[in-house]
Order: structure tokens, then sequence, then C-alpha cells
């Protein structure tokens, strides 16, 4: 391979990035004052000829859920998810995710109890994203994918509160009609770990429907006075408490290696490089699951985890150092 | 503060020989990266990635608790490392397997954080030891600008990597993505960029001052980790190959050393004979013994055991190993420390050569005597 090939890609990439970077900022900014007040509903684009949209109804073992896929919105996603309704490939998908003021979030299908049929399998491909500027509010929902934006397949979330954070990363096909309890009931499951939800809820049975039977099963419309964040009402706080003890106790044992580095001590070093990495990595994996809780802070939060997580393993060399002793 | 002469003593440049060397520092990734550029190879990676595992990757991570624990003088070096290292790691594959919501995917994410800066640190040592061989100390500014370029294409990859907010499975663990703005990436690949351009000025200043060119091997490392992680980190299939890659450096480097030494400490045991050959047929079919056992055979016996649901049991051990491997990785490869580096300065010829003029002093087998 000559490497000419990959120097002006190089180039563009160093430009590229400097526009994306300074375009990103803006963006940023936006997050901070994003609006609450607006009803959820009200954000997804209205699509303009009402035939075209599609109503589906998860039962789940909590409850009917109600929705709207929208193909005006999502046109290819659509599709391929009613595809798969109609299949039965989301029959038995549990709700593995559920954070409370965030998202509820369904399994791929392949981790159903009951095995895929040949034919559901095949149906089974990645839809490629289709990112518009339809914001992520409370009743959207929303694709999960991998690292490529265009490996999403069946896994989505139903949106718990508003996550600015996630618009234009994540293809929005759908909104929630009504069925404000089985979300709540949903909700109510969601333990200190967002993964390990405090009981077993999926899906037993999704179905295409017609428009009457949709607005018949959402019985409550979802709605929520002006000036209302919905997500906020069942939103935890981060577990301060936790967070501050295990940070103190990393930076004092990280003061103490410092300055056992300087006076010397191979045992004392070590000892509180370990008890460094100890309470770092507690508070490492309390910030991990919590961050959703720091709302508009969370991209500032998470950068600096991982910022902090790179420099603690450059301590880890420091272990079993014999110091530098006074007149060395 | 710029480079100057560091050793007076010559070394030989190259640890084997100068296509060997390029090929396993990582020449043959960049090689590779045009190749999957070019043709549809990821079908063929992605079915070759387990062999390669098993003769490259695993005995990579084994060779290390072959250098702490298997060799006295190493444990007493580092007698905290050698029974520290093992219960804290430890501790953490208990509190993963007791909380696989809260503390696995912590422990799995704290090791996905931690790898590529390993790759980092070993691409940095990389370049300051062949720099050593060369003759040449990289301080100050070089050392920065290298430092920025090789730490750069790590922190700009995992920011960019980290910028999607949907769960990743790494095997039986789910691990929550950290959803690091866009931008911060950006920055850092820019930054990562300058530090390049930086660092490849400083080599074209110092080929003009010191009328002759800057040994192409210093610059092998840095490029093949900015393939890995930076300009090979969406291709699909390659990426997947990056461990052997690395793997393959850290086995050449290991292996040298572990020959240098034993043919030392069979210069100092007299009536000792020393076989290259056959020293290192016995580290290598060790060290892929030890990590077939450590990757495949300890998870299935240990969920066999416990009953532990496998993909648990193995996100867990893996995360585990290579924790392990970070952490005495960081403490044992010091260049500073003469121990290490002086054997880290032979070359496999030489090694072989001294072993070849080494007089046969060994007691001569008693048939041979009575014969």
């Amino acid at each position: 391979m000559s490497r000419p090939s990959l120097a002006p890609s190089s180039l563009w990439r160093v430009a590229l990035a400097c526009l994306l970077g300074l375009l990103a900022r803006p963006v940023l900014a936006a997050e901070v004052v994003a609006p609450t007040a607006s009803p959820a509903a009200a954000d997804v684009a209205r699509p303009a000829a009402v035939e075209a949209v599609v109503y589906a109804v998860f039962d789940t073992t909590v409850g009917p859920i109600a929705v709207e896929l929208l193909p005006e919105v999502a046109p290819k996603t659509v599709a391929q998810i009613r595809r798969l309704i109609e299949l039965g490939v989301y029959d038995g998908v549990g709700i593995f995710r559920i954070h409370r003021g965030f998202v509820a979030q369904l399994h791929d299908a392949g981790s159903r109890p009951m095995p895929l049929s040949p034919e559901q399998l095949a149906a089974i491909q990645p839809i490629p994203a289709e990112l518009t500027d339809v914001p992520h509010r409370r009743g959207v929902l929303s694709m999960a994918h991998r690292d490529d934006p265009d490996s999403a397949e069946t896994s989505f979330s139903f949106l718990l509160g508003n996550a600015p954070h996630l618009d234009g990363k994540f293809t929005i096909f759908g909104r929630v009609l009504g069925s404000e309890p089985t979300l709540r009931a949903i909700e109510s499951a969601a333990g200190p770990d967002p993964m390990q939800p405090l009981k077993s809820i999926s899906v037993e049975h999704a179905r295409i429907v017609d428009r009457a039977t949709a607005m018949e099963t959402a019985n409550t419309p979802l709605t929520f006075p002006a000036g209302v964040d919905p997500g906020a009402a069942g939103k935890q706080a981060p577990r301060w408490t936790l967070l501050a003890l295990t940070s103190a106790v990393a930076l004092l044992a990280l003061v103490t290696s410092l300055a056992a580095l300087r006076t010397g001590g191979r045992a004392l070093i070590s000892l509180a490089l370990a008890t460094f990495l100890c309470a770092f990595f507690v508070a490492f994996a309390v910030l991990l699951f919590d961050l959703e809780l720091f709302g508009a802070l969370r991209p500032w939060i998470a950068t600096l985890l991982l910022a902090v997580s790179v420099l603690s393993f450059k301590v880890m060399g420091r272990f079993d150092s014999p110091g530098r002793r006074p007149g060395a | 503060m710029t480079s100057s002469v560091a050793d007076s003593g010559r070394q030989p440049l190259y640890f084997v020989h100068p296509l060997v060397d390029l090929l396993m520092m990582g020449g043959l990734s960049i090689f590779l990266l045009g190749a999957f550029v070019l043709f549809d190879f990821q079908q063929a990676a992605l079915r070759l990635t387990f062999a390669l595992s098993i003769v490259c990757n695993y005995p990579h991570f084994a060779a290390t608790s072959q250098r702490l624990y298997g060799s006295a003088e190493a444990r007493a070096q580092y007698p905290y490392t050698t029974y520290g290292a093992p219960l804290l790691v430890l501790g953490g594959v208990a509190a993963a397997l007791l909380s696989p919501g809260f503390v696995a995917p912590a422990f799995v994410k704290m090791f996905l954080i931690w790898s590529p800066f390993h790759f980092s640190a070993q691409t940095i040592g990389l370049t300051v030891l062949y720099g050593r061989r060369a003759g040449i100390s990289l301080d100050g500014w070089p050392r920065r600008l290298l430092t920025l370029w090789v730490f750069g294409s790590f922190i700009a990859a995992q920011a960019l990597g980290e910028s999607v907010l949907g769960p990743q499975t790494f095997y039986g663990v789910q691990y929550p993505m950290l959803g690091i703005p866009l931008w911060v990436g950006n920055y850092c690949l820019v930054a990562m960029y300058a530090a390049m351009g930086g660092f490849l000025a400083w080599g074209l200043w110092w080929s003009i001052s010191e009328r002759r060119i800057l040994p192409w091997i210093l610059l092998v490392p840095a490029v093949a980790q900015l393939c890995w992680f930076v300009l090979g980190a969406r291709t699909p299939g390659f990426r997947e190959l990056v461990p052997m890659f690395h793997s393959l450096q850290y086995i050449l480097v290991a292996f040298v050393m572990q020959l240098k030494l034993r043919s030392e400490l069979a210069v100092h045991e007299s009536g000792r004979h020393f076989s290259a050959g056959r020293e290192a047929l016995k580290w290598f079919g060790l060290a892929v013994l030890l990590g077939y056992f450590l990757f495949e055979a300890t998870p299935i016996i240990f969920s066999a055991w416990t009953g532990i649901e496998y993909g648990l049991a193995l996100a867990v051990f893996i995360a585990a190993v290579q924790i392990h491997h970070f952490f005495v990785d960081g403490v044992i490869w010091k260049l500073r420390d003469p121990r290490v580096r002086s054997p880290l300065l032979a070359d496999l010829g030489g090694i072989v050569r001294s072993s070849a003029r080494a007089p046969a002093i060994a007691p001569a087998p008693v048939s041979a005597v009575g014969g």
C-alpha cells in the first residue's frame, strides 16, 4: 500500500474534524437550554398523509402499549419493523434495560426464549440509519444500534424522558399513543442498576392494528402540562454519598502514593495505589450507571470519566516502584 | 531540548533482521490495511481470528506471566506486583461474577478503555527502544510530540467510539457507552495529526542536522498504530486483527529478552549448555499452552464447576487476564531500569552466535565416558 494514497485523506480528515468540532459546539450548548415545556408528542413531526401511519400494539406482561409508526420520518425502518411485527419476531422479547426518566429498551429478538423460525431469522436485516431532526422526547420509539449507525436490527427503546443527547444519532421511527399506565408500570420496575430491572417484563405479543384499535388501547392520552418535564417526575438522583466517599478515598490514596513516591517506601506506594484503584473503580462503576442522571452535564461528566480512567492507567505503572528517597 | 546520541556503544538496530522487524513491529498491519482497502478480506480475516488468537494473541498474555512468575529474580524484584496484582484482579473477578449487572459491566468497560492505552504505551516504548538501539535519545520535545501523536490516536479513537449511547455487548456482558460529544474526538484527532506533523518535522530536522537519515524503523510502530486506531478503525475485518498486530510486537521483544536472559544464565551456570532453538520452542510452547488455558479452558471449567453462565464467565475472565497483563506490563517493562534495558538491546543473531561460540562444558554423558 502506498503511503501517499492515505496522506491526502488524512488532511481531509483534519479539515473535516475541525469543521465538525466547531459545528458540534453550538449543538452541545443547545442541549443545555433544550426546552422541556412542549409535550413530547408535539415534537414528533406529524406525517402529512394520515393513511401512511402504521399502528401497532405491544402487549407486554404489564399491559399494552399502543404505538404509531411514522413512515414519513423513517420509511425503511417502519417498513422493516412492520414486517418483523407481522412475522411475530417481537413475541417473547424482553425489556432488558429500564432507566427511569430515560429509556426502556427491548432486547435483540435473538435473545427471546423461543427460537426464531428460519423465516423470522431471514427477515432480520440491518436497517440503515434514518437520522432526522425529530427530538428524542418521552414516548418516542428509537432504534438501537452498535458502533455502526447502519447496524440497527430489532432492538429499540421507548423513551421515558427527554434525551437531547441522542438526537441525530439514533433513528426515531414512531411514538407511543397514550398507554401511560403501562409506561409507568415499566418505569416502576427500574432498579438501581438499569440493566437489572426489578421485574422481568417482556412483550407477549406484538400486532399491527387499525387506528381505532390503537386509539382504544391507548385509553389515556400522553399529554403533560406545559412547563413540566415528564421525565423529571420519576428521575433519580446520582448516588452522591457513594460517589463522594469513593472519590475522597481515591484522592487521599493518590496523594499518599505521590508523597510516598518522593519519600520512598515501596510497600506504602503499592498499598496506596491499590487503594486508589479499588476506590476509583467503585466511583467509575457508579458514574457509568448514573451518567443519565446528570442531565445537561452528562456529556461533560462522561468526558471527564474517560479522561480520569485513562490517567488511572498511568498510575498503575508506579505500582511496586521503590520511589525516590531523599537525597537519592 | 532535542535528541542526542545516547549510548556510546554501537547497538544492533534490529532485533532480528530489517524485514522481520518491519513486519512484526507494525509493517504487516500497514500493508494489510492497504490490502483490506483494495480487496474484501473480511470473511477470511474473521475465520483466521481464532487461530491467530491461539498462536499469537493468547501467548503474548501468557508471556507476561511467564516473565514475572517464572523467574525467582523477577519475583524478588517486584514482590508487590507478584502477589498484589493477582489478588487485586481476583477480587475484581469475584465482584464481577457476584454482581453481573453492575460490577461486571464496569470491569469490562475498564478493560476496554485501558486496552488501547496499553497498546499506545507499547508503541512509545518500542519507538524509544529503537531510538536507543540507533543511538538516538528521544527526550524533550520529540518525546512529547511522539507521546501526543501516539496517545492522541488512541484517545481520539476512544472518544469517537464512545460517542454512541446504545449498550454494547462483550460476550455475556452488556455495558453502557459513555456518550461523549463528537467534537471531543474530533479535536483529539486534530491534536494528534498536529503532533504527528511536528514529530515528522523534527525527524526531518534531525536528519539534516545529523547528516544521516532518521532510521525508518522509528516511525513504524507509531504509523502502525495510526492505521489500527484511526485509518483502519472502520475497516471491517482489519480491526479484529489489531490485537494480533500488537501481540506480534510483544512476542518478538519478549522472545529476544527471554533468550538473552537465558543465554546469560547459561553462561553463569557453568556446566549448562544453551540451545537457542530449544529454548525458543520451550518458551513459545509454554506460552501457547498457558494462553489457551487462561482464555479458553478457564472460563469453560469455571462455568461448568460453578454453574455461572458461560458468556459471563468468558467476558469476566478475558477482562481479568488482560487487566492483569496491563498491570504487570506497566511495572516490569521499564526502559529506565538497566536490568530491563540491557537485554532489550540484544539481537537474535548475536544471542545465537554467542551461544554457538560458548564452549560446550556440559559434562559428557556417562555412556560416552564409559565408551
